[in-house]
């Protein structure tokens, strides 16, 4: 991406959410224990269809904060439902947007839930991909919105 | 009947002190002795402190009330007289772990002799996100070596002694299927020692801009600012001023050498340490670096933050 000299890899915005989300409200996710949050990341993001560049991007992002607890709950929210964080338009329309946003809390035990499917990116013609992500503290429920990072290819 | 209940006592009281020792083990009774020199309702108190060096002159103590600033003279060793009774005492000397004591109870005409054991401050930093980016001038395989001197290390992709991959020219490194920009790791370890003379003051505001700019001046591409600005920038943006210095190439093997193979032309390093303050003080500009980007170049950056600052004058 060209910006007069500078070219960039991403778009970058963060910021601190009004529009909570309220996990303990979600019907789907995974529980990860904190040695395994790497090779889980890994395979639900190349499930998901993105690149190792872009995982890596994502991992070296979240997996140091996840690694910090014994046992994460994680859920993740796909494209239209991420317009309840924010909006996003895009001029020309592209062919393809694919957005992904893990939600994520430490747990003390698991609990029942069934497993999520993870939605692939479709990633034919012009494509835009956005991840990010959010720490939610399940007891509390305190919301805060930690990051997002934008990868327009 | 009467021995019975005194032994009684005893054995509570030996449990209690046995306690307090165990909580308190940087400050522990050598001696107790009669001193009938003393006033009759005073007591003496002497404190032998421990584990300093010769230039560790100035020691600041609090028996409750009031804060005093204390001298030494040729020894380690501060003697206070007081009325008889129970004491709590600070003492902070700069640079080492502030020691409070528990409630030091002295009888009249007594002279009771602590040691008191300083530990070197050293505050334990997490180095973060150091991302190491390889430029060889043509596909080349290349193994890089990390000898992190801290904990809990975590590195991406995954580290088997060595990370082994081929670089291309545009920084692209190749580990069997998978392609990567850039070697990640990051662990807890000491802090480094800081001049607080040299540095900047930086305005939350401020951040991006000043980035920007000190990241051009040391040869950084766009890619590799918005690498560091995306991750830093949020976290600087908090504060409303940010005390910044930078560290530079072999001064940043306190934090981990690194080895590369075959031998880079040009390996730049450069550590950011940060910390909140709340207000500014007088610095010179510190002595900056800029890197060489000729032949196969090796660019790694990272950084630390370190405990705010409340009050300059403790600088």
């Amino acid at each position: 991406m060209g910006f007069g000299n500078a070219t960039y890899n991403y778009l970058f915005w963060e910021a601190k959410s009004t529009n909570s989300i309220d996990i303990s409200q979600v019907k789907t996710g995974f529980f990860v224990k904190n040695d395994e949050v790497i090779s889980f990341l890994e395979e639900k993001l190349t499930e998901a269809g993105l690149t190792s560049q872009e995982q890596a991007d994502f991992i070296t992002f979240w997996a140091p904060r996840l690694n910090q607890n014994k046992l994460n709950f994680i859920h993740f929210m796909f494209n239209q439902t991420c317009n309840r964080l924010a909006e996003l338009n895009i001029s020309p329309t592209p062919d393809n947007i694919y957005r992904i946003y893990i939600l994520w809390s430490k747990v003390d035990e698991e609990f029942e839930i069934d497993e999520q499917k993870i939605i692939r990116a479709n990633r034919e013609g012009f494509t835009v991909i956005e991840w990010g992500g959010q720490h939610h503290t399940m007891i509390q429920k305190k919301y805060k919105f930690i990051g997002i990072n934008m990868c327009l290819i | 009947m009467k021995i019975l209940i005194i032994l009684f006592f005893a054995t509570v009281s030996f449990t209690s002190t046995a306690l307090e020792y165990k909580r308190l083990p940087s400050c522990y009774l050598l001696s107790d002795s009669l001193d009938t020199s003393l006033p009759s309702d005073s007591a003496m108190y002497t404190f032998e402190f421990n584990g300093l060096s010769e230039e560790n002159t100035q020691l600041i103590y609090s028996s409750g009330t009031n804060t005093i600033t204390y001298n030494f003279e040729n020894e380690h060793t501060l003697k206070l007289i007081l009325p008889s009774g129970k004491y709590k005492f600070e003492f902070y000397i700069s640079g080492y772990d502030e020691i409070v004591t528990g409630k030091l109870e002295i009888q009249k005409q007594h002279h009771s002799t602590y040691r008191v054991q300083m530990e070197h401050q050293v505050f334990k930093g997490q180095m973060k996100k150091p991302v190491i980016y390889l430029y060889p001038k043509e596909n080349l395989e290349v193994s890089v070596q990390l000898n992190i001197h801290g904990q809990d290390p975590f590195y991406y992709p995954e580290y088997k002694n060595s990370w082994s991959f081929t670089a291309d020219p545009t920084g692209q490194l190749k580990f069997g299927e998978s392609t990567y920009n850039y070697l990640f790791w990051e662990a807890n370890m000491d802090a480094p020692k800081i001049d607080h003379n040299y540095g900047f003051m930086v305005e939350g505001d401020n951040t991006v801009t000043f980035l920007e700019e000190q990241l051009n001046l040391m040869g950084f591409t766009s890619k590799e600012q918005a690498d560091f600005i995306t991750f830093w920038g949020p976290q600087l943006t908090q504060n409303k001023l940010n005390y910044v210095n930078f560290i530079f190439n072999e001064a940043c093997d306190e934090f981990a050498e690194l080895s590369i193979s075959p031998q880079p032309d040009n390996i730049f390093r450069v550590s950011m340490i940060w910390q909140p303050v709340n207000e500014p003080w007088e610095l010179e500009s510190p002595l900056m670096e800029k890197m060489n980007r000729n032949g196969f170049t090796v660019l790694e950056w990272g950084g630390m933050e370190l405990p705010a600052i409340y009050d300059a004058a403790e600088i």
